[in-house]
């Protein structure tokens, strides 16, 4: 069921609002034991609210296609009245005095809140395991991790325990659940969205954006957080394959893949090519210093906000997520400056890789879902580290700020998804959607 | 400081507040500062950083 779909038939009043998020409470209740995605079920407020909707567009009063929709968020948005745990027990006690602003846009949208998303404790790992909550598990295999840090969002979107809902991505955090979980993630270009009332991880890093059942259903939530004044009436057209220009950026990005990742993603550029599409590889020449860029900023940025409570409350931490901050707190200052000099020469080459095309086409995540608890996996060159692995692909854009879209483009032989990653100009998240629209029929049209 | 000084110092840090664990973690880190440290934009350091909006105005 996607958003896109139902949008018309409520604003109709074909079908309600408590119809729907009653069946999102059912759904919530009866996986939410195995799956562990959400960390607190708003219930009875979502029913009040998803009454209020129905009685509203009853009288006329439809605000739009997320109207009594029902939706989650991951928690470290802030839901007003409600627990923003950050997936940590350090925040435990914490209630939100106000909505987020991303929070506010949605409820003035009429978006119905059925409750707040597991996730990697601080939104500090990319597999929803450290969780002060307990781990969060894939769908479609249980034993797997669901990706992360957006981990329980995604399974929410993924097995309609929300119509919608909101992530956060610092190096790959809503794209890389959503290509563990067979869904669609946007991270917006950065600073596009409001990160007010949301927990950061880097700030400098931080994107807050949708994960979604389709690439239609993410730009419609995308849209409904953005400033009123900047929003617009109707999804983007799809854009005709046909003459779209596409990069690939051969080399880093592509050398270190599951072999079913690497097949399924050459297979969509095939596809993609004989629909019309004109491919040419492109260069992002200090992509191999990526990970070290990213690393020595989120660090510092993580000691700067933890440092207090990593003194007074450092057992109420997740022993991983501990010892990451606690090593976060030995970064020297001219390292981090470094870094901050390197971010900007990456921003400057995902630049030039787009000059002359349209999007950068690329896997989403370089493995499937990885079994929970594994610290390596197995990829073209040998075995390397899952969270290596999980952050490869996506970080480059949290570096460079540049928009991306993640969407599903295959199964491996056993059924666990495998995501495509497209990135857009700066200024250009439309296009980017027009374009990952028609990808997205393409695929469904290949399948 | 080199980044053999900087480790060497680290992991005594961790050891004497009782986080051993940190060790293998700290050496990792350590590899990753030798490789920003090599980087070719740290060749110069009179070089614009680009995207400075300081350089562009």
């Amino acid at each position: 069921m996607t958003i896109a779909a139902i949008a018309p038939r409520l604003a109709r009043g074909e079908v309600k609002s408590e119809k729907l998020t009653e069946e999102c409470l059912s759904q919530i209740e009866a996986l939410n034991p195995k799956l562990n995605a959400f960390i607190t079920v708003t219930a009875d407020t979502a029913l009040a609210e998803a009454r209020a909707a129905d009685r509203d567009i009853a009288g006329g009063r439809c605000r739009g296609p997320l109207h009594g929709i029902p939706v989650s968020l991951k928690d470290l948005v802030d839901l007003k009245g409600v627990r923003t745990s950050a997936g940590s027990l350090v925040r435990a006690g914490h209630v939100a005095t106000a909505d987020a602003t991303v929070t506010a846009r949605l409820r003035a949208a009429g978006a119905v809140f059925v409750g707040k998303t597991n996730l990697h404790e601080f939104a500090f790992g990319t597999t929803t395991e450290d969780s002060g909550f307990g781990a969060a598990h894939n769908p479609i295999d249980p034993t797997r991790s669901p990706g992360g840090s957006s981990g329980g969002s995604a399974i929410a979107i993924a097995t309609g325990m929300s119509l919608g809902t909101v992530g956060t991505d610092t190096g790959g955090s809503i794209r890389i659940p959503a290509a563990a979980c067979g869904i669609v993630g946007l991270k917006p270009e950065w600073g596009d969205l409001s990160a007010s009332g949301v927990v950061p991880l880097s700030r400098q890093l931080d994107h807050v954006g949708p994960l979604a059942s389709c690439v239609a259903d993410a730009w419609i939530q995308y849209n409904a957080m953005l400033p009123a004044e900047r929003q617009s009436a109707a999804v983007p057209a799809e854009r005709p394959l046909k003459g779209l220009r596409l990069g690939v950026p051969a080399g880093y990005l592509f050398d270190r893949l599951d072999a079913d990742v690497e097949r399924a993603v050459m297979a969509t550029i095939e596809t993609l090519r004989r629909a019309g599409a004109a491919v040419t590889d492109v260069a992002i020449p200090h992509a191999t210093d990526m990970a070290a860029i990213y690393l020595h900023l989120v660090l510092g940025d993580a000691a700067e906000y933890h440092g207090r409570t990593l003194l007074s409350r450092p057992h109420d931490y997740t022993p991983n997520v501990r010892l990451r901050l606690e090593m976060a707190r030995y970064v020297l200052a001219e390292d981090y400056v470094r870094a901050l000099r390197g971010k900007a020469v990456i921003a400057r080459e995902v630049d030039r890789a787009l000059a002359g095309v349209d999007a950068l086409v690329l896997p989403a995540l370089a493995i499937p879902a990885p079994p929970i608890g594994a610290a390596t996996m197995p990829v073209k060159g040998g075995p390397e580290a899952v969270r290596t692995l999980m952050l490869r692909c996506t970080q480059p854009f949290n570096l460079s700020g540049h928009p991306a879209i993640a969407l599903p483009c295959g199964t491996t032989p056993c059924g666990l998804p495998i995501g495509l990653q497209l990135a857009g100009h700066k200024g250009g998240i439309a296009t980017l959607v027009q374009a990952a629209l028609a990808v997205e029929r393409a695929i469904a049209h290949a399948g | 400081m080199t980044v053999g000084e900087w480790l060497e110092w680290a992991q005594a840090d961790a050891n004497e507040r009782g986080l051993p664990e940190m060790l293998g973690p700290l050496d990792g880190l350590a590899q990753a500062t030798e490789r920003l440290r090599a980087a070719d934009w740290n060749d110069d350091a009179d070089q614009d950083t680009p995207g400075d909006p300081a350089k562009s105005q």
